[in-house]
């Protein structure tokens, strides 16, 4: 008979398949890719190190920027997914996350060479909130449709949270940047 | 000429001897095949042999080795044939025509063939058979992998080259085809002669059913099963070896000790409970210690083997586990536990399997235990209660139970209000379609699972024990949960059912499976989980940070250009459907789809769904036309 089990044929290709985010997959390199003493002090700190590592590194998280209604998101789709933390946890940690990975804290680095923008209404809005969480070159080296801009920048305010850009402040930025970046859908 | 038809008629020379026969006659290769089939309806179908005993398990039957196959096949207790066909398997089919007891049915991929085959299989705990075309084969193996993941029985034939030309690289012949099964199955075999055939089958279902079960491949070539032959065709159940092996009494006892000592045990729990039919005895184990309750994580595992309202159930394992904290005693019971890592150094890990391969494969283990998770269970259960009093054991279950019963209750509640804050999320999120599909559907429906990004809604249903059934493939090779479907309804057709797949995974699948539900008329609701994405896969390319991450470009994920109408698409192939475009429309349209299935027919809902994770909201996929590369317009 040629069976081959027991013969180590059996191959795991699920690690390939579970680079993890989602449910409780371990995947040694990933949680062992940010040390918990580089996260920056503060209340959380200590939760956001053992909740968070079961299946993800930190690299992601630390390197992320997000308001505090995006964290949010993030944390309640992670307790859904398996995480253990209690609602008061979960406040601690969401509050930690968006308070050191926030808008303003050293914004994110494409990489992608920005030209200046160029002027028009809604310049400086664009400048003053999109920068806060990351580069322009990740703007500026893109062609978006309307549709897409308004999505996108419609998204972007709603995880910053409320009074952080007002609906006409949205639109003038999507407009902004749909006139400068746009492309049409095809 | 006349004679040699004769002697053919008479079962007296096989089809290739009449081949042969009508070519020395100088009819050319065509003409004398032609001849061959225009003759078949006249050949008498397998006959058995008048002197055997009818009722007895063995008997002799004469005929074309498709005859004898068919014949065996009943003896094995097949009653479908999943199969698409091939000409080399004419006499197979052939005999057929005159068998009532067996049904065809047909896929029109083999990997959904297969995929169906395992529904069937995980639902019905039968082996099931499956023939297709030998260049076919290829197709059935993305299937077959998770077959073979699972441990799930299956019999994989095709009909083989003809021996006399076999190794010519001829026509679909490619040398040792059999070979390609070999790393995904258990056996695989090329039949010999018609009257081998009778036997290499129940061989196969032999080993293909024998725990740990698995896929066997069968090659039939095209020549023996158009020979006549006389072979004996013998009841499956004379070789049948029950696996239900009760456990080494010393280590149960061994284990038995360990966890009554322990402070803070863990309960793991795998398909082989499920296998072995030991949910309840499972229950008791672990109410017995007040003892919590985890599984595998993610789609490691296809069955939820506890009951997941249970309110020692903590959901999926994790490497370290919060609640319960300091664990010092894990008792896996029946579960791979594929990532050794997940055992602490420090814990005391105790396991029990029906698998001697894969038990203490990789975790340092300190009981291991081979056995039948009924009878190791239940021979647990008997040794904790005569190692301790009644009062004893109450004394260790009664503050576990209540700190754990505390900490679900809490969590579980904690979900809800966490899932009913996205009631009005539009497009729909997948915590309002879990809370939606546990309202409308009924308590011993079955759900097939296969929407990566949707595994969160699970927390919003029930299953195991006397709630909903659950099944899902380990294997992660998409294309599953849409034909797998059709086959656990084969097998419950008085249950609901359900399946519920990405949008991705539908398209690995489909749309071929749809043909199968209308043809069979399978009353199934279909969902796709229509998030227009591979949502998770991007989730998981960017949790390395890397280039897309940085930029915010997912230059792989997106699918919603050109935006697939499934709805429509079910209708090309006669199956009705609606698009769920808004959270408001789900409840009513899963009313529908009730109704339609209540009324014999599958019914499709394309639901429009969230995105959700890093760079969800973006529809940017890289721009690129084949189109515009022209510089002429042909
Ligand atoms: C046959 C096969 N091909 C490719 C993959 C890799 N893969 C993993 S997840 C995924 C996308 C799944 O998309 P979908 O079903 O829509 O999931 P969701 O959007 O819910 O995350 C792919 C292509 C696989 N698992 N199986
Ligand atoms: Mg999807």
């Amino acid at each position: 008979m040629r069976s081959n089990k027991g013969f180590g044929f059996r191959t795991h290709l699920w690690p390939l398949f579970a680079l993890c985010f989602v449910a409780p997959i371990f995947v040694s390199p990933i949680w062992a890719q940010a040390p918990a003493n580089a996260l920056p002090a503060g209340t959380g700190k200590d939760l956001v190190a053992v909740a968070c590592t079961q299946c993800h590194g930190l690299k992601l998280i630390m390197s992320l920027r997000d308001g505090p209604v995006g964290w949010r998101h993030f944390v309640n789709d992670m307790i859904l997914r398996g995480a253990q933390l209690n609602p008061q946890e979960a406040d601690t940690v969401a509050q930690y996350l968006a308070q050191n990975f926030g808008p303003g804290t050293s914004p994110m680095q494409s990489g992608l060479k920005s030209e200046p923008l160029p002027p028009g209404d809604g310049e400086k809005l664009v400048e003053s909130h999109c920068a806060l969480c990351h580069d322009l070159g990740r703007i500026t080296t893109i062609a978006r449709s309307k549709e897409e801009w308004n999505n996108t920048v419609g998204n972007m305010m709603a995880r910053a949270g409320t009074n952080v850009a007002t609906q006409d402040e949205i639109l003038a930025m999507a407009s902004y940047l749909a006139a400068h970046f746009g492309r049409k859908l095809s | 000429m006349k004679n040699l038809i004769k002697q053919y008629l008479d079962s007296r020379i096989s089809r290739r001897q009449l081949l042969s026969g009508l070519g020395t006659l100088g009819v050319t290769a065509a003409a004398a095949n032609s001849m061959a089939q225009s003759l078949a309806p006249f050949l008498p179908a397998a006959a058995a042999d008048a002197s055997a005993d009818a009722s007895s398990a063995s008997r002799s039957i004469k005929g074309t080795g498709g005859a004898l196959l068919v014949a065996q096949l009943k003896a094995s207790g097949i009653e479908h044939i999943f199969f698409n066909p091939s000409s080399g398997a004419a006499p197979f089919f052939d005999a057929l025509v005159d068998e009532s007891g067996m049904h065809l049915i047909k896929a029109l991929q083999e990997g959904a063939l297969v995929a169906m085959a395992d529904g069937y299989a995980k639902a019905s705990g039968k082996t099931p058979f499956v023939i297709c075309a030998r260049p076919g084969f290829p197709n059935s193996m993305t299937q077959l992998y998770n077959v073979w993941k699972d441990e799930i029985p299956m019999v994989v034939a095709v009909d083989y080259v003809n021996r006399a030309t076999l190794g010519e690289d001829g026509f679909e012949d490619a040398d040792h085809l059999e070979s390609i099964a070999h790393p995904i199955t258990k056996w695989n075999w090329v039949a010999q002669s018609a009257e081998k055939i009778p036997e290499v089958t129940r061989r196969a279902f032999k080993f293909a059913s024998t725990m740990p079960s698995g896929p066997v491949f069968l090659a039939y070539p095209e020549d023996i099963l158009d020979d006549e032959a006389q072979a004996a065709v013998i009841d499956q159940a004379k070789f049948a070896v029950s696996m239900k092996v009760r456990p080494d009494p010393d280590l149960v006892e061994k284990a038995a000790r360990m966890l009554l000592e322990a402070q803070s045990p863990l309960l793991y729990v795998g398909d082989e409970v499920a296998r072995c039919g030991a949910q309840k005895d499972v229950v008791e184990l672990a109410e017995l210690l007040g003892v919590p309750v985890t599984r595998d994580g993610g789609t490691i595992g296809w069955s939820k083997s506890f009951p997941t309202q249970h309110p020692l159930y903590l959901g999926a394992a994790l490497r370290e586990m919060r609640y319960p904290a300091h664990v010092d005693v894990t008792l896996n019971l029946g579960s791979r536990l594929s990532y050794g890592e997940r055992i602490q150094p420090g814990i005391k890990l105790i396991q029990v399997r029906m698998d001697p391969t894969n038990l203490a494969r990789t975790a340092p283990t300190d009981v291991a235990i081979f056995g039948d998770l009924k009878f190791t269970t239940a021979d647990l259960v008997a040794a904790l209660r005569s190692m301790a009093t009644a009062d004893r054991l109450r004394q260790i279950s009664q503050d576990r139970t209540a700190k754990t019963h505390e900490y679900t209750a809490t969590m579980r509640k904690f979900r809800e209000s966490l899932g009913r804050e996205t009631w009005n999320h539009s497009p729909v999120s997948f915590e309002r379609l879990g809370m939606e599909l546990e309202s409308a559907l009924d308590k011993d429906a079955c759900v097939i699972a296969e929407s990566d990004s949707g595994r969160k809604m699970e927390d919003f249903m029930s299953f195991g024990g006397s709630d909903k059934q659950y099944f899902t493939t380990t294997g992660a090779a998409l294309g599953w949960g849409l034909p797998a479907a059709f086959g656990v309804k084969l097998a419950h057709p008085d249950l609901q059912v359900v399946s519920v797949v990405g949008d991705g995974a539908f398209l690995f699948a489909g749309p071929q499976p749809l043909w199968s539900y209308a043809r069979y008329k399978a009353p199934v609701t279909l969902i796709v989980c229509n998030n227009r994405s591979y949502n998770n896969e991007r989730n998981r390319i960017w949790n390395v940070g890397g280039r897309q991450f940085q930029t915010g470009r997912d230059m792989t994920c997106y699918l919603g250009d050109p935006d697939i109408d499934y709805a429509k698409l079910a209708s090309g192939f006669g199956v009705e459907g609606e698009i769920v475009a808004e959270p408001a429309q789900l409840k009513p349209a899963l009313e529908r789809a009730k109704r339609a299935t209540a009324d014999g027919r599958p019914y499709l809902l394309d639901v429009h769904i969230e995105r959700n994770g890093i760079g969800a909201a973006s529809t940017w996929h890289p721009p690129y036309s084949v189109a515009d590369l022209r510089t002429r317009k042909v």
